[in-house]
């Protein structure tokens, strides 16, 4: 029988707690509105890891488009946050924020969309496509 | 490929397998969604810039036409004209996207001041094809970058899900069966030591 040396366990533990911590580290501080986005000269948030993440300015004006309210243009909080929770199944994701249900529901062309919204891998993707730097995964261990 | 972890054969020991099971599998379910997502970002980005080489090519084809017309009738003095209504050269705001973790380029072009109506209209939209063409090109770095650093990512994750998923977890499993079997083992031991002293107490009565 092959035995790993025993201080490789506790290796392989912190191996396994430092992937979970590190997994999320591309989130943002702190969201910032889309009437905030818009204003900025050089739209951007910074992130928990300390990297500027620079907003795609195509992608502010196709939202300022899509929302006509200004009420929901300041409660859009950017980057959209998807929620990768394995709990609800292999390859579904969901949104929570209700005025980003209603943007995503019209880019995806869902009637009467449900809260929280749940999607499925094609609809990221395609969703991911069209808005590359306004959305965002978190996982939920 | 699978072998035992060194540990000690006690109830604590079989506890804590437990949990680092729950942990690592946790952590396998996690890292197969995020290469999921990666490689689907890939593809994206791969199928961008395809589409972005083929519209480049189509604007070269554009220009060069454009240009060889041009150069026919005006001469040499072509570019001197393009120095002359360009104030400023061309600039690129560079930062960075952040892709689950990965950090990308992110370039975007800044608008240069041209000043406008000084050129004849044909040379107007030939300096206009050029700036879309430059646009274009950039915007393919961006993605080919992205796709590079990507590929590098998918890899490096997709080895921590195959380490997971064919050496840690089946290591901790045989572990955890490894130690149930000698407590079974213990246990029975007990009851036969058990039946032998009763038997010889039962026979000294």
């Amino acid at each position: 029988m092959n035995y790993l040396p025993l201080e490789n366990n506790d290796l392989y533990r912190k191996f396994l707690e430092l992937e979970l911590k590190i997994v999320n580290k591309h989130l943002p501080y702190r969201r910032v509105s889309l009437e905030q986005l818009s204003k900025m000269e050089t739209p951007h948030i910074i992130l928990r890891d300390g990297t500027i993440h620079l907003i795609d300015r195509d992608e502010i004006n196709f939202l300022n488009e899509l929302i006509e309210d200004p009420k929901e243009k300041r409660s859009l909080l950017i980057p959209i946050v998807i929620e990768v929770n394995p709990g609800y199944g292999e390859g579904s994701y969901i949104i929570r924020d209700s005025i980003a249900i209603r943007v995503v529901a019209k880019i995806l062309g869902i009637e009467n969309p449900s809260t929280p919204l749940i999607l499925y891998r094609p609809q990221i993707f395609y969703l991911r496509r069209i808005l590359r730097t306004t959305t965002t995964f978190v996982f939920i261990p | 490929m699978s072998s035992l972890l060194r540990v000690r054969p006690t109830k604590i020991e079989l506890i804590r397998l437990r949990r680092r099971l729950q942990l690592a599998r946790k952590v396998h379910r996690i890292l197969r969604e995020r290469l999921t997502i990666l490689i689907n970002e890939f593809l994206t980005r791969v199928r961008d810039a395809y589409d972005i080489r083929l519209e480049i090519i189509n604007q070269l084809d554009k220009i060069y036409s454009r240009t060889t017309l041009l150069y026919g009738i005006y001469g040499d003095g072509l570019l001197d004209y393009f120095n002359a209504t360009c104030r400023e050269p061309y600039k690129v705001l560079v930062g960075v996207e952040n892709i689950m973790g990965v950090k990308t380029p992110s370039i975007s072009p800044v608008k240069p001041k041209i000043v406008e109506n000084a050129l004849l209209p044909e040379f107007n939209e030939l300096r206009n094809n050029i700036l879309e063409a430059i646009n274009s090109i950039v915007k393919l770095a961006q993605r080919e970058e992205a796709i590079r650093l990507l590929g590098k990512e998918i890899i490096s994750t997709k080895r921590k899900v195959n380490a997971l998923e064919y050496i840690l977890i089946p290591q901790i499993y045989n572990t955890i069966k490894y130690l149930r079997m000698k407590f079974e083992e213990r246990e029975r031991e007990e009851k036969a030591r058990l039946k032998r002293v009763k038997t010889i107490l039962s026979r000294r009565r």
